[in-house]
């Protein structure tokens, strides 16, 4: 179904591109989810946590991959699937002829943690079957991605009874996880905050609480993909992955994007210069970094200063080739994409 | 394909057609769980705030119907089956965005061409292509120039990344119903985009 490709990998207009992307922007304010885990009784704790998480999304993102290291968290991901794998199927077959009661309890709630960590290949439905259950519907989808693979992928991602697959685990997420995912996950604090709200938290196999702190381990779906999606570092970086969610410093940084803009096109590229170092020193990495850039190369065009300009611009060329910005400044610079 | 066949297809079961649906089948022994609602609030509160947004909710007013969202799951959680919580927050936030979208659209009536001619005059698409913001704001503009049901495929599909069994089961059609709207959606997207690129043609060198 080649046509069913996402427009994100199928199109190859900028204007279409450039408006899908543009979605990846929307994020919700911090205050919004206290104000909703009040509303619902929740206190704070949940929302702090996934303030950390958010918080930490661009510094590893930023910190992310270069190819060899997305090629090696693949291999981790894929030696932790074989474990997990083996382990939740052994642990379903466990409580498939298990005579115990407690014991059947135990893998069935292994079985379900499994479900829930964004499991089952409608033809590997193990834990689901343990359950008698229906796999769920999607678990976890990453647009962009092949879809099914990204199933697989993550299929060891609820069953807590690997150590060595949860650390896997933990340091795959470190790249390509989101915030959510990674702050519910791979980070001690969340089990923490949340295991004392559930009922029969305590003991080793709580089946009430099992669901809660299973479902800690999907991974956040939109941010996922965005990670995945894009490259996750310099100029590469999309907005959604390096930018906290913090709606009010992305407003600045527009504004601050056109302050120079406007400028640059009053013919005043001295102070569009200016107000982009500013902007470059205050948001390293910011949100239109990109954009920064591409406004400093006309800026230079505009003083003559062609040299600076070339060497500006080729940072960007040579970091993403094939981007629009790519193009946008070579046809600037006037030099062709073969050069 | 393979994954339709491993679900269970029932009506009442694709939470996402239903607001409150009357018969869901009962989970195997999960109850309302404070735990449980929590950590749906921390792993799903982004993607229910995002899918608002792209279904149509003001900036403004996406806070108040995540909220909705969440209260509504508050109250039905103790029937919503493990495994299928994003199928019943996406279904519950497309009613949601729909009686927002309707409030909305009777508080100010605006024929979307005018809006269109509007967002394409205020920003030249050469500058806008630059400015994040303003693409978000013109890719608002695009997407109300569709009908709910192309945009809901067209949301669920292109920004959501829902696998079109996905978005077929959680709008209540059959894939190849929710393949044809997926399909005009995209035409009625890829017409709106050539009509803006018209109002406002790139300059020479921005491409």
């Amino acid at each position: 179904m080649s046509e069913l490709s996402p427009l994100r990998r199928a199109s190859t207009d900028d204007v279409e591109l450039a408006l899908l992307r543009s979605t990846d922007i929307d994020e919700p304010s911090a205050r919004a989810m206290a104000r909703t885990a009040a509303a619902l009784g929740l206190g704070t704790s949940v929302t702090a946590v996934s303030l950390q998480a958010a918080a930490a999304a661009p510094i590893s993102a930023v910190a992310a991959p270069t190819a060899s290291s997305a090629i090696v968290i693949s291999a981790l991901k894929a030696l932790a699937i074989g474990i997990v794998g083996g382990s939740v199927f052994s642990t379903a077959v466990q409580a498939v002829f298990s005579e115990s009661p407690a014991e059947q309890q135990r893998a069935t709630d292994s079985g379900r943690v499994a479900e829930l960590g964004t499991v089952v290949r409608p033809n590997a439905p193990v834990a689901a079957d343990a359950l008698g259950q229906a796999p769920p519907p999607f678990p976890t989808i990453a647009g962009g991605q092949p879809r099914n693979s990204e199933r697989i992928s993550h299929a060891p991602d609820g069953d807590p009874s690997s150590d060595s697959a949860s650390a896997m685990r933990a340091s795959a997420r470190t790249s390509t996880l989101p915030p959510a995912g990674r702050g519910a996950s791979a980070s001690s604090p969340t089990p923490a905050t949340v295991a004392p709200d559930l009922p029969g938290s305590q003991g080793s196999s709580p089946p009430a609480s099992k669901s809660s702190a299973a479902y800690q381990t999907l991974p956040d779906v939109g941010a996922a993909r965005t990670s995945q999606a894009e490259p996750a570092q310099g100029y590469g970086a999309s907005p959604a992955v390096r930018s906290p969610p913090n709606a009010v410093s992305i407003a600045e940084e527009v504004r601050a994007i056109e302050r120079a803009r406007q400028a640059l096109n009053e013919g005043r590229a001295r102070e569009a210069l200016v107000e982009l170092e500013r902007y470059q020193s205050r948001w390293p990495g910011g949100v239109f970094s990109v954009e920064a850039v591409v406004l400093r190369v006309q800026a230079r065009i505009q003083l003559g200063e062609r040299a600076a300009a070339v060497r500006e611009a080729n940072a960007l060329i040579n970091a993403q080739p094939n981007s629009r910005h790519a193009s946008r400044l070579r046809a600037l610079l006037g030099i062709s994409p073969t050069k | 394909m393979g994954s339709e066949n491993s679900y269970v297809a029932s009506p009442a079961d694709r939470a996402g057609s239903e607001h409150m649906p009357a018969k869901i089948p009962r989970p195997q022994h999960e109850a309302s769980d404070p735990g449980r609602l929590a950590a749906l609030l921390r792993v799903e509160f982004r993607n229910v705030w995002r899918a608002l947004r792209r279904f149509g909710v003001a900036e403004d007013a996406t806070d108040d119907a995540t909220q909705e969202v969440f209260i509504i799951l508050a109250r039905k959680l103790s029937e919503v089956a493990v495994g299928q919580e994003r199928q019943f927050l996406m279904g519950v936030a497309m009613r949601v965005a729909a009686n927002s979208r309707r409030n909305s659209a009777a508080r100010h009536e605006r024929p979307a061409g005018e809006a269109l001619l509007n967002a394409a005059s205020q920003v030249p698409l050469s500058d806008a292509l630059l400015d994040q913001k303003r693409m978000r704001e013109l890719m608002d503009v695009v997407l109300d120039s569709m009908s709910a049901d192309l945009r809901t495929a067209f949301v669920l599909f292109e920004l959501e990344g829902f696998t079109i069994h996905e978005v077929a089961r959680m709008i209540d059609v059959p894939t190849g119903t929710a393949a044809s709207r997926l399909r005009r959606a995209r035409e009625s997207f890829q017409s709106t985009v050539a009509r803006l690129k018209a109002m406002t043609p790139l300059r020479g060198g921005d491409r």
